[in-house]
């Protein structure tokens, strides 16, 4: 190389290092300089998508692990409009085998790609099995893989995808579906368990960004499932309720029924049931099924007037406060002035001497009027009232728990007359689960226990179990076992449809003319009963309510028999061995049994 | 003096110095394309790896959505309907009070509470924490080179 050309080529090595120094100043600027973190930014979004996950929701379970609701796969078929080949074979296929509309599943794949068009959904909820038809839909090709999101093979359908997803599902389709409630395709509980327990159960979707280098595939974080819940519901005794409750709407011809089976010594509720009743999986029919605002569960969202079944709170109270005892006489006239109205009996006749046994066994409304404005008085019968829990929440774990109404002395609108009713049941409303918590005041010496639908939850690996709850003592436990006992003689006394052979039990039967704008109306009646037993160490208490029967108007006629059927049927289904023979001996054969 | 100036002579033979440069270079070259191609042999594999990662995640997901799929169809074909066509298929009538026969059990108390907690192993195990070869640089493993023996050689004697 010539020396005098050596210049040359220092000019060029000059060049090039003062390029590099100048890149290595502008990089050093760039990272150092205000505009740095803006790129940061811009560099860290490009590197990510954002993205939602949503968690599987939880299961739900019967007592048993009998699944009552659980999810299943479902797709949603869309097209990359970048892909698409044939917007004719694709509309084709879908509404062949799908069942899609061809317009406008061609409309839609005939869209142009553009940076705002990159997909569009075509078919939402579409069933794995017609899902599996399209995959195979070209014969002379091996069916896809159902992993891959391609949903087809052929190279007409390029571009179609089909996106597996979990939606809610309902095996035992319209089983205890009052009490489940439903989900519907936005993952929103409606109703029952599934609104009440909703945060629980569909856990907590994520809006994360995702890193799009396979490099930081760990960045992407887990999302743990929703949490999964085992009722108290009994799946055989539901479905036994709810044919049994079915049977007698058709026998009475009574507009509405509802019933509920508790434990009454946890407060679990076996079984509840109301009607009308709906298949959870097309929950869509849900405005169809419950129109002119029907409750979705009556056991607790319905107020009604009980009637008769509210004087054993009246008995309670006067019994609890040495006031009276069973055994108290009272000479019925057939009438008793209070307030300005005159009550009556429920025949409109005198029953003459009796006893406060008699009263309840005979259900005479004048001696309850008696105990409440002789015996208690307006303001210890509103106490006794509050604490048997009735105007408050009992605290069950389900959407929709109505309060009742209770008109206290001393609100506007409340004259010493409701007194007089209210000792009977009529001019106040309870819902049927307060009226069941009330009464296992009898059971559990005194105190009430808080019905609950929750057995256990099952999160992050471990199942937690609920413990029963007491929401108070209203009575004390002796006057519990007086009404027990007394219960159980008024209704061997009369001789109820409601006792079952072979078991002793105890209850009350209900009937309450229905109030309407113009008056009660005597031909429209809600019929009630609330039992329990066996009455040596009850295992279960049993309501029931027939809205409007047909065939008759009162409750000893229409709810007793109905009563009967499920404790019938319940006693076979808990393993409870008959052990009373009728005559008032009880025979040992221990507490449980195997069948 | 004549073996000096062949010593002397063969320094200043100006195409051994530019060849010492140019091998000095190529050397740098040689050694910066060395790390480079390691450098693209470790990304690319750490990015095949992470690919096949993604693909067992996706992968885990549908399984677990074909298993909970699969337990909802297992419910409704034993659904209490299903069970109780098929139990009067097969003859089978509902159980009544008066034909059954208790036999007590002293200390028997009844089915038990249902466990359905997941077993252990089975159930959800938090983040995914890939091994550090996977995820590091190869200047974050240089530097962890240096850190684990670099400063032992240096401060060592």
């Amino acid at each position: 190389m010539p020396r005098e050309h050596f210049w040359r080529y220092l000019v060029m090595a000059g060049a090039f290092a003062i390029f590099g120094a100048l890149i290595l100043v502008k990089t050093y600027a760039i990272q150092s300089g205000p505009q740095a973190e803006v790129f940061l930014r811009q560099g860290e979004l490009h590197s990510r998508e954002q993205t939602e996950i949503q968690p599987p929701r939880g299961i739900i379970y019967d007592r048993n692990g009998n699944i009552l609701a659980g999810n299943r796969t479902v797709y949603e078929i869309g097209v990359d409009l970048a892909s698409v080949r044939n917007p004719q074979a694709i509309a084709l296929a879908l509404s062949a085998l799908v069942g899609a509309d061809y317009n406008t599943v061609l409309e839609r794949a005939s869209i142009p790609a553009s940076p705002n068009a990159v997909y569009v959904v075509l078919a939402n909820y579409v069933l794995p099995e017609k899902v599996a038809l399209l995959k195979s839909y070209d014969v002379s090709e091996e069916a896809e893989s159902m992993d891959s999101t391609d949903c087809s093979n052929d190279a007409a359908l390029t571009g179609l995808l089909c996106e597996p997803k979990l939606v809610r599902s309902y095996p035992e389709r319209d089983l205890a579906s009052n009490v489940l409630g439903f989900v519907n395709h936005e993952s929103l509980g409606y109703f029952g368990v599934e609104q009440q327990y909703q945060s629980l159960l569909a856990g907590e979707p994520e809006k994360v960004w995702l890193p799009i280098s396979p490099v930081r595939v760990q960045e992407r974080p887990e999302v743990p499932p929703g949490a999964s819940i085992v009722l108290t519901i009994d799946r055989e005794i539901q479905a036994m309720v709810e044919d049994t409750l079915d049977a007698h709407l058709a026998r009475t011809g009574a507009e509405s029924g509802t019933a509920v089976v508790m434990d009454p010594k946890t407060g679990e509720i076996l079984a509840m049931a109301s009607t009308p009743r709906m298949d959870l999986n097309e929950f869509q029919n849900y405005g169809d099924i419950y129109t002119n605002e029907v409750p979705y569960n009556r056991a607790v969202s319905e107020i009604y007037e009980p009637g008769s079944i509210f004087k054993v709170i009246t008995a309670a109270a006067a019994i609890d406060t040495g006031e009276v005892t069973p055994e108290t006489p009272f000479p019925d006239p057939g009438f008793y002035n209070i307030g300005g109205i005159t009550i009556r009996n429920w025949n409109n006749r005198a029953w003459g001497d009796q006893t406060v046994q008699g009263c309840m066994q005979h259900s005479l409304n004048v001696c309850m009027a008696w105990l409440g404005d002789v015996k208690l008085g307006p303001t210890l019968f509103y106490e006794y009232v509050d604490r048997f829990g009735f105007g408050h929440s009992t605290g069950i774990d389900l959407a929709g728990e109505q309060l009742g109404t209770v008109k206290r002395e001393g609100v506007p609108g409340w004259t010493y007359s409701d007194l007089g009713t209210n000792t009977f049941g009529q001019g106040i409303a309870v819902t049927p689960i307060q009226m069941v918590m009330a009464v296992s005041a009898f059971i559990n010496d005194g105190q009430m226990v808080m019905p609950h639908i929750v057995k256990s939850v099952i999160q992050d690996g471990s199942q937690y179990n609920v413990s029963p709850q007491f929401a108070g003592q209203p009575i004390s436990a002796e006057t519990a076992r007086t009404m027990n006992e007394m219960l159980a003689q008024s209704l061997e006394g009369e001789s109820s449809l409601a006792m079952v052979p072979g078991y002793r039990l105890a209850g009350k039967t209900g009937t309450a003319q229905i109030p309407s704008p113009t008056g009660y109306d005597e031909n429209q009646t809600n019929t009630s009963f609330i039992g329990w037993g066996p009455v040596e160490n009850p295992r279960f208490i049993v309501f029931v309510w027939l809205e409007r029967p047909a065939t008759s108007t009162w409750a000893s006629e229409v709810a007793a028999p109905l009563f009967a059927d499920i404790v019938e049927r319940l006693v076979v289904l808990q393993a409870i061995p008959p052990n009373y023979n009728g005559i008032g001996t009880v025979s040992n054969t221990g507490q449980g049994g195997q069948q | 003096m004549r073996n000096k100036s062949f010593v002397q002579a063969h320094s200043q033979t100006p195409w051994r110095r530019q060849m010492q440069t140019i091998g000095l270079v190529v050397v740098a070259i040689a050694s910066l394309a060395l790390l480079a191609i390691l450098y693209l042999n470790v990304t690319a594999r750490a990015a095949t790896m992470g690919r096949q990662v993604q693909r067992l995640q996706n992968e885990r997901i549908r399984l677990q959505q074909q298993i909970e799929s699969l337990e909802s169809q297992l419910a409704s074909l034993t659904s209490n309907e299903a069970m109780q066509a098929r139990a009067a298929a097969s003859g089978f009538t509902p159980m009544q009070p008066g034909a059954i026969t208790y036999l007590t059990v002293e200390g028997y108390r009844g089915r038990t509470s249902v466990d359905l907690a997941p077993r252990a192993g089975t159930q959800f195990m938090g983040v995914i924490r890939l091994p550090d070869a996977y995820t590091e640089s190869l200047f974050d493993w240089v530097g962890e080179l240096f850190d684990q023996y670099g400063f032992g050689l240096l401060g060592g004697y």
